[in-house]
C-alpha cells in the first residue's frame, strides 16, 4: 500500500516536472497565469467583460457575432447581433463578410462560459485574417447579458 | 507460490492497454494544450487560474504513468493511479452531465464536436472495468508470489 502510494507520488511528481519544463520550452507553451484570458491573447483574441462589451457596442465599428446555431439564435440574441455558427462556419460567413470585413472590433460570444462555440468562432475568423486585437470574446456570453436584464431580440437576422 | 501463467498474463495485457488509452489520450492534448485548456474550461468547475497550469501538467502525468504502465516500473502505483484518474474524470463528466452542459469531453484532445459526454462517460466505465481488473490481478499476481517488473 504504501509503496503503492509512492509510486504514484512519484510518477505524478515526475509527470508534473516534465509538463512544466516542456510547457516553459515549447513554443506553443501556455502561460501559467492569467486563465482564459491569457490563453485568448495568445491566440490573438482578448477576453472581454459586459461592461467592455456595453461600452464597446456604443461606439461606431463594433459588431457583435453570435456563434450559436441559427435555431439558438432564432430563441433569443442579443440585438443587432449576426448569426455564424462556429460548426457551420462558411455558409453563414459568406452571408456577413461584408459587415465583419468593414468592422473595427468583432465580439464574439455564445452561452456563456460553458460554451466553446465563441472561441471556435474567434480562431476560425483570426485564420481569415482578422488579427490584431479586432476579434473579442464576451465569454460570459447570452446568459451573463440577461443576468443583467439587458434586452434581447428573437427572430432571425434581417440583412 | 508462484502466480499462474495466465494470472501474469491476463494483468499485462490489462495493463498494457490501460497504457495504451492513457497514451492515445495523452499525445493531442500535449501537442495542443491551448486546445486542451479551453476543454478544462467549458466543464466550469475549477478556478480560471488553475485550468491553464492543469492543461499543461495533466497530459503529461497520463504520459508518464501509461510509459510505467507499459514498462512494468513502477506499475503498482501506475495503476492505482490510473483507477483515481478514471473515478475523477468521471466525475468531471458526470456533474457536467447532470448540470446539463453540451460540451465536449477533451478526454482524446481538443474537437468541436458537442453533445457527447454521455457516450464518454460510458466509454469511460469501461476504461475503468479494464483498469479495475489490472488493479485486481496486479494484487492476486503480488499476493501469490514475486512478480518480475
Amino acid at each position: 500500500m504504501r509503496r503503492s502510494f509512492l509510486q504514484m507520488a512519484a510518477l505524478v511528481a515526475v509527470g508534473s516536472l516534465v509538463g512544466l519544463t516542456y510547457n516553459a520550452l515549447s513554443p506553443n507553451g501556455l502561460p501559467l497565469r492569467g486563465g482564459t484570458a491569457a490563453r485568448l491573447a495568445q491566440e490573438g483574441a482578448r477576453m472581454m467583460s459586459l461592461q467592455e462589451v456595453r461600452y464597446y457596442l456604443q461606439q461606431p465599428g463594433t459588431v457583435i457575432v453570435d456563434a450559436r446555431s441559427s435555431e439558438e439564435f432564432e430563441l433569443g440574441h442579443i440585438p443587432h447581433a449576426l448569426n455564424v455558427p462556429a460548426d457551420n462556419f462558411a455558409p453563414y460567413y459568406a452571408k456577413v463578410a461584408p459587415e465583419l470585413q468593414k468592422a473595427k472590433l468583432i465580439i464574439v460570444y455564445c452561452s456563456g462560459g460553458s460554451c466553446g462555440t465563441s472561441e471556435e468562432l474567434a480562431k476560425e475568423l483570426i485564420a481569415k485574417g482578422y488579427s490584431d486585437n479586432r476579434v473579442a470574446v464576451f465569454h460570459d456570453g447570452l446568459p451573463g447579458w440577461m443576468r443583467a436584464n439587458l434586452p434581447i431580440e428573437r427572430g432571425t437576422y434581417k440583412q | 507460490m508462484k502466480p499462474s501463467g495466465w494470472v501474469i498474463w491476463a494483468e499485462r495485457i490489462a495493463r498494457w492497454t490501460v497504457a495504451g488509452i492513457f497514451l492515445a489520450a495523452a499525445v493531442p492534448k500535449i501537442l495542443d494544450p491551448s486546445g486542451f485548456a479551453a476543454d478544462i474550461s467549458h466543464y466550469a468547475m475549477l478556478p480560471d487560474g488553475l485550468v491553464n497550469p492543469l492543461a499543461v501538467i495533466l497530459p503529461w502525468i497520463e504520459a508518464v504513468m501509461g510509459l510505467a504502465l507499459l514498462s512494468g516500473f513502477s506499475a503498482e502505483g501506475g495503476i492505482v493511479l490510473a483507477n483515481l484518474m478514471l473515478l475523477m474524470f468521471l466525475g468531471a463528466m458526470g456533474q457536467a452531465w447532470i448540470r446539463g452542459l453540451d460540451i465536449n469531453c477533451g478526454c482524446f484532445g481538443h474537437s468541436g464536436a458537442r453533445g457527447e459526454i454521455l457516450l464518454s462517460i460510458l466509454r469511460d466505465f469501461g476504461f475503468l472495468a479494464v483498469a479495475l481488473a489490472a488493479l485486481g490481478l496486479r494484487y492476486r499476481r503480488n499476493k501469490t508470489g514475486k512478480f518480475p517488473a
